[in-house]
């Protein structure tokens, strides 16, 4: 059965382009992926984040759509952006190809003329307030989304670079799927059978296994509540490795049950971890917050790496942290931080030449092997700064 | 054969031309050269064979999300197909040919009626293919 997508008058007419290009075509975008989605309407939002920034994901093409698109719009709602490849504030640190700084400082440009907010981040809702309760918003980033419905209670679709950037023009996203409470109802409930799981690293080894095994929304049975860093994570991992856009902590659930045990954990483990130690260290994927920061200086002060270490975080974060003291002790120890940047999707991982990157994230082990040609070691944070910053 | 056939609407416009079938999904990026038109995956059936001014008939995209940006390369290089008709189309196909003007359906009643070279015209906006 097809149904129809009901457009007010206003909507027609920007269809019609008679309110310019620019809305022409991002109401075509809406509507076209609201027939996808089998939506009957499009409704109000009250924020937009928006992927396809780092020139290593979206490309001379993409770069080119924006700078034609970004002529003649803007956004009409508070909208937050992707980290980009390298930090727009510091282009030539590390010694990146001129062609490159110029291609992505082209995309920066296109997005500050549509009046973005210059979050530069993966984490928004750690830069900005994010909405009420309840809010309906159009967020891409898979983390971010995922992040939204599970642990702020906000509702938006895994959206797509075009999607969020039609939505932050028009205001509006297609009602359709996890905007819908029938289609927020767990339909798998992963069971884990660990005593009680925690870090970062093995949240996110649940969040892989997770993602891998459901479609839709899916229930989480058997863990604690997850710390914020513990949350980013399983978020992360579960937009890695599936389709799903939620999870809920509940357990008791009406669905279908997998099993998740110590098997499952090594299995999955095994799968993203190839290699016992790293040359370099990458932590930040998701960018860091502030505790995180703060959990770092507390264990490396007064003492030095003995291996190259970045630090990924958005340049709020980092001003925060360094005002409060935290940054100091960290590249007083010999990390660097770099702000801004995508940790996985930027040119800086193949300058530092290394074999292998040692990292929490299950999301960037995912896509340093298969984005930088590197092996990985990966490791809960306190174990890598033991190993590497004694 | 004539006949019209019902589909899903997603991208409005009318296109026509000729059928071209793809047995297999499409990866735009790095499957499809946007400066020719031309499929340049090795391993695709179509290996070779333009897309430039078809009806391109294929089951879904798989790849890169960039790829949505490929097909709108290809329409500012003058070389896209007219129309894209999918079995069930996903968000790299959709977005793309909504940033392009592409006509797209999906979901068409009888589409193995449909034979390569046959011509076709597309309409987007009220769903439905016409072989004449």
């Amino acid at each position: 059965m097809v149904i129809h997508l009901y457009l007010t008058n206003y909507e027609e007419r920007a269809l019609n382009g008679e309110y310019g290009e620019a809305l022409e075509m991002a109401y075509r975008i809406l509507l076209s992926v609201g027939r996808l989605t089998d939506a009957s309407r499009l409704i109000e939002i009250s924020s937009a984040h928006l992927s396809g920034v780092s020139y290593s994901t979206i490309g001379e093409h993409g770069r080119e759509f924006l700078e034609s698109f970004s002529l003649n719009a803007k956004v009409s709602i508070p909208t937050t952006v992707n980290p980009a490849g390298i930090d727009p504030k510091n282009p030539s640190d590390f010694g990146i190809h001129d062609d490159y700084i110029s291609e992505q400082m082209k995309i920066v440009r296109s997005y500050k003329k549509l009046g973005v907010t210059e979050s530069f981040t993966c984490t928004p809702y750690e830069v900005a307030h994010p909405p009420p309760k309840g809010n309906h918003v159009s967020w891409a980033e898979s983390s971010a989304s995922i992040y939204a419905n599970s642990i702020l209670d906000l509702r938006t679709n895994r959206e797509s670079a075009l999607s969020a950037l039609a939505s932050a023009v028009t205001g509006k996203t297609p009602y359709s799927e996890l905007h819908i409470d029938e289609f927020r109802k767990p339909s798998l409930s992963i069971h884990v059978d660990i005593d009680e799981l925690s870090g970062s690293m093995k949240f996110g080894l649940l969040g892989y296994f997770a993602g891998k095994m459901a479609r839709g929304p899916m229930a989480l049975q058997g863990i604690k509540s997850p710390t914020s860093s513990e949350s980013k994570a399983l978020c992360a991992a579960i937009g890695t490795s599936g389709a799903s856009g939620m999870f809920l902590i509940k357990d008791k659930v009406d669905a279908e049950r997998v099993k998740f045990d110590r098997g499952d954990l090594e299995r999955t483990y095994d799968e993203l971890n190839d290699a016992e130690e790293g040359d370099a260290i990458v932590l930040g994927c998701p960018h860091l917050g502030l505790n995180e920061i703060y959990d770092i200086s507390d264990s490396v002060e007064g003492k030095k790496f003995n291996k190259r270490c970045l630090l990924f975080c958005s340049r709020r974060v980092y001003e925060e942290a360094k005002l409060r003291g935290y940054t100091d002790k960290i590249e007083g120890a010999g990390a660097d931080f770099i702000c801004s940047t995508c940790a996985v999707f930027t040119p800086i991982i193949s300058h530092l030449e290394v074999d292998v990157i040692a990292t929490n994230s299950c999301k960037a082990a995912h896509y340093l092997k298969r984005a930088q040609n590197v092996r990985v070691s990966l490791k809960e944070t306190h174990e890598i700064l033991k190993e590497v910053c004694g | 054969m004539r006949g019209v056939f019902r589909a899903r609407g997603l991208v409005n416009g009318l296109g026509w031309g000729e059928a071209l079938i793809s047995p297999s999904p499409i990866s735009f990026l790095g499957g499809v050269d946007p400066e020719d038109g031309r499929i340049v995956d090795r391993s695709h059936e179509l290996f070779g064979s333009s897309i430039h001014k078809k009806v391109f008939i294929f089951p879904h995209s798989i790849g890169s999300s960039v790829g949505a940006y490929v097909i709108y390369k290809l329409k500012k290089n003058d070389k896209a197909p007219s129309a894209i008709i999918n079995l069930r189309s996903d968000m790299i196909t959709v977005s793309g040919c909504a940033i392009s003007n592409i006509p797209l359906v999906d979901m068409v009643d009888g589409l193995s009626l449909i034979k390569e070279g046959d011509d076709l015209i597309v309409n987007g906006r009220d769903g439905f293919v016409i072989l004449y």
